[in-house]
């Protein structure tokens, strides 16, 4: 079995701590740490960090960033410490990550930033991290996969820090090829509005595109930024509109989205309204359109409860049947 | 076009002394190869590895085809809620992938075997259609060998099309369809094709040529090429294929069949296939990564019900029926079809929906 040498716990001064040198940190600084605190402030620090010494009075984190962090809060003043003796470095960083994967589940940041640690600061080859750590991290072990993360450790750090939440991994990578102005817009966006994740992505695909739209002149619509596309397409003013819940103001923002990005679809999906109004159907008639016109009939159902309703909607159909209205819809099809 | 270049190929071992594979080497000097076993390990590492579609490009696989060559068309099988109006179209596969690099290539989503790869195996090939036509002597097969690759860019390269026009021109009941984005027809003009294999060409206005086919040969050549096939007696194909919306598009696509009309006589023209631009989700977000100044992503394109995005019916119905009538100007009576579309769009376009061995049969009249 695998031992080390036994270190004497040792009470340092905080203030001779350098946590600023994160050489090894696993954990995110912005790593939210309240439940950490908590446990502190009852218990105490029950594991030592275990530090390296840097130059006669100071000290590295090898392990316990968050730990001290949490002291930092709670003004403790001495901490209970291992001085770790090794120069091996890459061998404390791998120590620390396990340290890391044997407590605490690791979000796929920090999981993301001990993989780009590994191949840039101890220069693990490629092949080395699907082998033996991204099997352990749950990471599938294979090249995408490795990108994508490596990907993820290098986004803007504004964009890591929504990553916590509420941004989508998938969505975080492509924000980062939006400039600082965008990806304020859409994270300013994305915390108005609590988006699951496949309405995120929605979101950010329409606005994308509405973006690529611009950028290429394509656009049929006025607006020269995201800010104005968002006014543009009555956005603004349904975000103020007080008397819709929070769900119904994204649904009509998302609406009024779709309609600068499809303009001829629109115009073409109010023709039939219009037309389809001016038949005045009946609310026991439902009368529906092939979705996005893709398909030659009109499907029509209807209810009755008794044999006079079912006159009365036969009446109504044969009615409409006649009007010049009912042709010109079966011709937008 | 420009041509192609490995940086590296892999032979396996099985088709080591084809005749096809002697080409390929022959021709490229110079590139290292290596002999292998099988294609397993290097799909398994192509799965490990996911290289680029770029990179997995220069790689060419020279392999053994261990299943069948010939098959009916994908577009014969209907999806579930759609049945698309099919041509009774066959295809041959002797090569996958394609070093062109044109943005809305369904091949990049579709491919898990990333690799330029022919198959060498082509007496094989020749086997099982001698097979399949003696099975049914009493059908005639229209075939086409460019699902999985461009019919002729590699051509230079492997002349397998000396093995396959020449076969074709013995054959009573098939008839053969090189279809490209190249120029290169410099290996058919001596063969004796006996007016069996159509020559065909994917044909867009050089405005979506220029942005959006990467690699190909421009129309100019294209349509050059086609004048030279057509001079070696071959008749010729044109597919306009995909129709792209864009603001000046009608303009545009008239010219482009005026000039078709005027480089080759009608009486050449075996066919002339539409199709309006499609793609799957998966399709549209690779050509956004990879093509980010690609405008065709950006198209009213809405989903269908055989999974794909098209431009919404109305918009497409009335390119189809605006092209149809501009190649009717031309040729009142060249052969015309809507390729992978249902038979709502055919009656709208052409007024008749067609059963598949109707159709095919129409295609192949000028075959007597």
């Amino acid at each position: 079995m695998f031992e080390q040498p036994v270190n004497a716990i040792q009470m340092i001064s905080a203030e001779r701590i350098d946590s600023e040198d994160r050489f090894f940190a696993v954990s995110l600084p912005w790593s939210p740490i309240e439940q950490l605190n908590r446990s502190v402030e009852k218990v105490g620090i029950l594991s030592p960090l275990h530090v390296q010494k840097t130059t006669d009075d100071k000290f590295r984190i090898v392990m316990g960033f968050r730990r001290y962090l949490s002291c930092q809060n709670l003004g403790v003043l001495n901490i209970p410490c291992i001085v770790r003796e090794q120069d091996d470095e890459g061998a404390l960083f791998i120590e620390a990550l396990e340290d890391n994967l044997a407590t605490r589940g690791l979000h796929l940041l920090e999981k993301a930033h001990a993989l780009m640690k590994l191949r840039r600061n101890f220069k693990l080859e490629d092949q080395i991290l699907m082998e033996n750590f991204m099997p352990q991290l749950e990471i599938r072990a294979d090249r995408f996969h490795l990108d994508r993360y490596l990907d993820l450790a290098q986004l803007p750090e504004s964009i890591q820090r929504s990553l916590l939440d509420p941004l989508e991994p998938d969505v975080a990578l492509k924000l980062s090829s939006w400039n600082d102005q965008e990806q304020n817009f859409f994270l300013g966006v994305i915390s108005r509005f609590p988006l699951g994740k496949n309405k995120q992505k929605q979101l950010f695909g329409i606005l994308d595109e509405l973006r690529a739209l611009l950028r290429q002149g394509g656009a049929l619509f006025q607006a020269k930024d995201l800010d104005g596309i968002w006014a543009e397409c009555g956005a603004v003013a349904i975000e103020r509109d007080e008397s819709l819940s929070l769900p119904e103001r994204f649904n009509r923002a998302f609406e009024g989205l779709r309609r600068l990005r499809f303009p001829r679809l629109t115009e073409h999906e109010k023709r039939y309204q219009e037309l389809k109004a001016a038949l005045k159907i009946p609310p026991q008639i439902h009368f529906v359109a092939p979705p996005y016109f893709e398909g030659d009939q009109i499907d029509v159902s209807f209810s009755f409860g008794d044999s006079a309703e079912l006159l009365e909607v036969a009446a109504k159909l044969d009615a409409m049947a006649q009007k010049d209205e009912l042709k010109e819809i079966l011709k937008l099809l | 076009m420009k041509p192609y270049r490995p940086e590296q190929i892999f032979v396996e071992r099985a088709v080591e002394n084809s005749p096809i594979t002697k080409n390929v080497l022959d021709r490229l000097p110079g590139v290292p190869t290596r002999s292998i076993d099988s294609t397993e390990n290097l799909l398994e590492q192509s799965q490990r590895w996911n290289p680029t579609i770029p990179r997995s490009k220069q790689s060419l696989i020279l392999a053994r085809h261990k299943g069948n060559f010939f098959k009916p068309c994908p577009g014969r099988q209907a999806k579930e809620g759609f049945k698309g109006v099919c041509c009774n179209y066959f295809v041959i596969n002797y090569a996958s992938n394609c070093h062109m690099e044109c943005s809305y290539c369904y091949l990049q989503s579709y491919l898990n075997f990333p690799y330029m790869t022919i198959y060498a195996n082509e007496a094989d090939l020749v086997t099982e259609l001698e097979t399949a036509f003696a099975q049914s002597p009493h059908d005639f097969f229209r075939i086409g060998t460019g699902e999985l690759a461009d019919s002729l860019a590699l051509d230079p390269l492997t002349g397998y099309s000396r093995v396959l026009v020449e076969f074709f021109a013995r054959q009573p009941n098939a008839v053969l369809e090189l279809k490209t984005k190249s120029n290169c027809v410099e290996n058919l003009l001596g063969l004796q094709h006996e007016g069996k294999t159509v020559v065909s060409w994917s044909m867009n206005p050089r405005y979506v040529q220029a942005r959006e086919e990467h690699k190909t040969a421009s129309i100019s050549q294209r349509l050059k090429a086609a004048g030279e096939c057509v001079r070696a007696g071959y008749p010729v194909g044109f597919h306009l294929d995909p129709l792209v919306f864009y603001p000046g598009w009608d303009t545009d696509y008239r010219d482009l069949i005026g000039e078709i009309f005027q480089t080759v006589p009608a009486a050449s023209i075996a066919w002339i296939s539409v199709g309006s631009l499609r793609m799957t989700t998966q399709l549209k977000e690779t050509m956004r990564r990879r093509f980010p100044n690609s405008f065709l992503p950006l198209g009213e394109l809405v989903p269908n019900p055989d999974g794909k995005m098209r431009y919404f019916k109305p918009l497409r119905v009335g390119m189809y029926r605006q092209v149809v009538e501009w190649i009717r100007e031309k040729s009142p009576t060249t052969q015309i079809y809507a390729c992978m579309e249902g038979p709502g769009v055919w009656k709208e376009v052409f007024q008749r929906v067609p059963k598949a061995v109707d159709l095919g049969q129409e295609l192949i009249q000028i075959f007597g």
